[in-house]
């Protein structure tokens, strides 16, 4: 009787599976699956998943923080200026300060990379950003646990198979804030023609609604301590808004904003870390998406524009005509 | 380990395997396989507290020993004493420490003396009310000598750590549950699939309705203030069945995993949302515990013998030891005493045996009568889960207040969207589950028993993909903290 029990068990079982995987065929047509979860970020996830399959042993170059280190920095100009395709940007949607701190403190441990660049602009500074699971991602990292028992330990079915079916679905999709559409460095570039611009963000928000938080400018501090502690140069960037925007800000809400910059310049003066303010220059309407978001081009020109100031700015990081010391500062 | 966990979805058919085939020739070394898994379950929270629990039996299976051995009175008096100090000190200590250090210290205050106490960083092991209350009953019994003590070490200790029922219950009596490890079992393939589908409906119950219902209890219950008196009740109606498909869908789980291994453990509700009065609910709801009380607290004070004042007397005491027994705070305590205000009208005009039997049993409708019954029992009960669920008295207070505004006259508002929708519909087709299995031991006991056996797989199916894709957010089951 009990191998009746366990056959017909393992019947009706069989029959489930394959009604599942029928259902997850259907949903995702059959191609893609989300990244681990190490995060509530399906962004962050599928990051980690790119950069698991790119298998960079030790990248040069990472290049982290939220929209605007993965939308705003184009990859290839990152790789012609330092000469270098080590590069792995692992930027994902909303990271803050205090999250690219966590991931650093991680990512460390397996990569050391010689430079760390980080784009922000002023809403990245604000409370919030995703939930990082750090004792997954650090496992996870450490070969500690596979893909597969992270998709059965961290995943519920329901949310293997939505991430599945919206992963597969952001990776094909290049005109939207949402795509998962990497270049070959983890970077996304966001193409102008056919993108639905969305009239909120083109206008984005008020300015003195951004209010930064004083923990996401203790994390950049104790970002530029761990860099240092690991021998890698840091970079930061201020990525601007484009032209339109700033202009219809009051005194008041620019008032909040150079706070901001000066603020950031006196970390970056305190702890020697390169520093290039592009809303020093006025960027054109036609080369964004949307407030803060560039559109393809535009991440080329200002990507170009970091690259210049920092040749001006920061000649010593360039010596000998390959890529930049650590040290040299 | 929860049982909607994919861990105990692979531990149950490991242990399932090694139970009936490595370890099935000696019934000894089954109980010893049941023994290890029950504390690789418990350990997999915290292995620390198993330390408690290894404790706790061995005191117990002493005092057993101790008490066979001796006919002297004051001895036996003693070593029960010794029993009941060591589990109620231990529950003592981790869960009501803090709250009693907390009031004291409040009382002193109030009397305009300041005294402070610091209170204790205590973590509360999962499933101590349980065990503790179940290995009290067997020295409670031992010592009343309705039991013979045993000396058979690994079932005793086995039995105080029955991985099914160890975290949430049913709290079993000794006299039921430690006589079934002497047996030996063999393997039932009716009562097997049985156990299978009480699993499957303690999940649906888990993870359908109770996950999905506690969304917007905690929704509602956490930002009272915001909502309308309508919103307010709604909250507390989903809250009704949260706790319901949460507790009873555990004891499902749990009764239905026993099976398995050839075990029967006590029915812990019957559809008491169908209860015609409060007495019956009482009957209906949380039975093991309900039943402990009354054997080992109420019938000890003298029960219902004594006079009316007597009756009175020992009803507040096991509500709201009842209560109390839920948590260390006042909510609990309060939601006890509401109980027992319900309970006492039944009691004094001798009407609390009325409803012994199902409600319309044989008929396929409630007569109009049994419905208002139902319908009024159910919201004294609604109303009183408020008390349960809130954080605090005045929380209760304001959440009430709240209902009865004359926003309870208007349209649920910003609550109600499609998955609020959803959710109703699930709660509606599952009340209708249960009231066509309101006779048997569980909902879905004997529906489509007699039908074409691919519609009732096709059934089992359609229930395994509502847990899968229409379960709510992963919960905690609400009565591990008790």
């Amino acid at each position: 009787m009990i191998r009746t029990f366990i056959s017909k068990s393992i019947l009706v079982a069989f029959g489930f599976t394959l009604l599942l995987i029928t259902n997850w065929f259907i949903f995702t047509m059959g191609a893609g699956l989300p990244g681990p979860m190490v995060s509530n970020s399906i962004s962050l996830n599928y990051k980690t998943y790119f950069a698991e399959e790119k298998d960079l042993k030790h990248p040069d170059v990472i290049a982290i923080g939220s929209s605007m280190t993965l939308n705003n920095l184009h990859s290839e100009v990152v790789i012609n200026n330092l000469k270098t395709e080590s590069y792995l940007n692992y930027s994902a949607w909303g990271i803050r300060p205090s999250q690219i701190l966590s991931l650093l403190k991680i990512l460390m441990q397996k990569y050391t990379p010689s430079l760390v660049i980080i784009v922000t602009n002023i809403a990245d500074y604000q409370r919030g950003g995703p939930v990082i699971n750090e004792s997954t991602f650090s496992d996870y990292l450490a070969d500690k646990h596979s893909r597969l028992y992270n998709y059965l330990f961290a995943y519920t079915p329901r949310s293997f198979f939505l991430d599945s079916r919206r992963t597969h679905k952001l990776r094909k999709i290049k005109n939207s804030y949402e795509s998962l559409a990497f270049d070959p460095f983890g970077g996304v570039s966001l193409k102008k023609k056919g993108f639905l611009i969305n009239e909120k963000r083109w206008g984005g928000n008020s300015l003195k609604l951004m209010s930064p938080d004083s923990i996401n400018y203790n994390s950049i501090k104790n970002i530029a301590e761990l860099c240092k502690h690991h021998e890698s140069q840091l970079v930061l960037i201020q990525s601007p808004f484009r032209e339109g925007f700033l202009l219809g800000q009051d005194s008041v809400d620019l008032k909040t904003f150079n706070q901001h910059i000066e603020m950031i310049s006196k970390i970056a003066e305190d702890f020697q870390i390169p520093f290039i303010n592009a809303t020093n220059s006025i960027w054109q309407d036609s080369l964004f998406v949307d407030a803060s978001h560039f559109s393809k081009l535009g991440a080329q020109k200002f990507s170009e524009y970091i690259f210049r100031e920092l040749h001006v700015s920061y000649p010593k990081l360039f010596q000998n005509g390959k890529s930049w010391v650590a040290d040299s500062l | 380990m929860l049982f909607n966990s994919i861990e105990f979805a692979i531990f149950l058919p490991l242990v399932f395997v090694l139970y009936w085939f490595v370890f099935n020739r000696d019934r000894k070394a089954q109980n010893a396989m049941l023994l290890l898994a029950s504390y690789v379950f418990y350990g997999w929270w915290d292995w620390r507290f198993l330390s408690l629990i290894v404790f706790s039996s061995l005191v117990d299976y002493l005092v057993g020993i101790g008490l066979s051995k001796t006919d002297h009175t004051q001895k036996r008096k003693l070593l029960l004493l010794i029993s009941i100090l060591v589990n109620l000190g231990f529950l003592g200590f981790f869960k009501y420490f803090n709250f009693f250090a907390e009031n004291f210290a409040q009382a002193f205050t109030l009397l305009g003396n300041t005294f402070r106490v610091g209170s204790l960083n205590i973590i509360l092991p999962v499933g101590i009310s349980f065990y503790t209350f179940q290995t009290l009953s067997y020295s409670i019994d031992v010592y009343k000598r309705k039991l013979e003590p045993t000396k058979d070490m690994v079932a005793f200790f086995a039995f105080v750590s029955f991985f099914p029922q160890l975290v949430a219950g049913p709290i079993e009596r000794a006299t039921n549950l430690l006589p079934q490890f002497y047996k030996d079992r063999d393997f039932e393939y009716h009562k097997a699939v049985d156990g299978m589908r009480q699993i499957l409906w303690g999940l649906f119950k888990k993870i359908v309705i109770a996950d999905n219902c506690a969304e917007y209890a905690n929704l509602i219950f956490n930002n009272s203030s915001d909502y309308s008196g309508s919103t307010l009740l709604l909250g507390a109606i989903y809250f009704t069945f949260q706790i319901y498909g949460d507790f009873s869908g555990y004891s499902d789980i749990a009764i239905g995993t026993s099976r398995l291994f050839g075990f029967n453990l006590m029915q812990n509700f019957a559809f008491p949302y169908f209860s015609r009065d409060i007495a019956e609910f009482w009957r209906r709801w949380h039975i093991s515990l309900s039943t402990w009380f009354r054997d080992y607290l109420y019938i000890p004070l003298g029960g219902s013998k004594g006079g009316t004042w007597m009756k009175v007397r020992n009803t507040f005491i096991i509500f709201v030891v009842s209560g109390f027994w839920h948590g260390a705070n006042w909510t609990f305590v309060v939601w006890g005493l509401l109980n027992a205000i319900y309970f006492l009208p039944l009691l004094l005009l001798k009407q609390n045996r009325n409803n012994l039997s199902a409600v319309a049993e044989g008929r396929v409708l409630p007569s109009i009568k049994e419905l208002i019954s139902m319908a009024t029992t159910f919201l004294l009960t609604v109303f009183a889960w408020i008390f349960f669920r809130a954080e605090s008295i005045s929380h209760a207070f304001k959440y009430i207040s709240g209902i009865f505004s004359w926003s309870l006259f208007t349209i649920p508002r910003n609550i109600i969207g499609h998955s609020g929708a959803y959710i109703l519909i699930i709660v509606v087709v599952f009340v209708l589950f249960e009231w066509v299995g309101r006779e048997q031991q569980f909902g879905l006991q004997k529906l489509g028993l007699t039908w074409n056996p691919c519609i009732r797989v096709m059934i089992y199916y359609g229930i395994i993909l509502l847990i899968i894709f229409g379960g709510g957010n992963q919960e905690q089951f609400i009565y591990f903290q008790f």
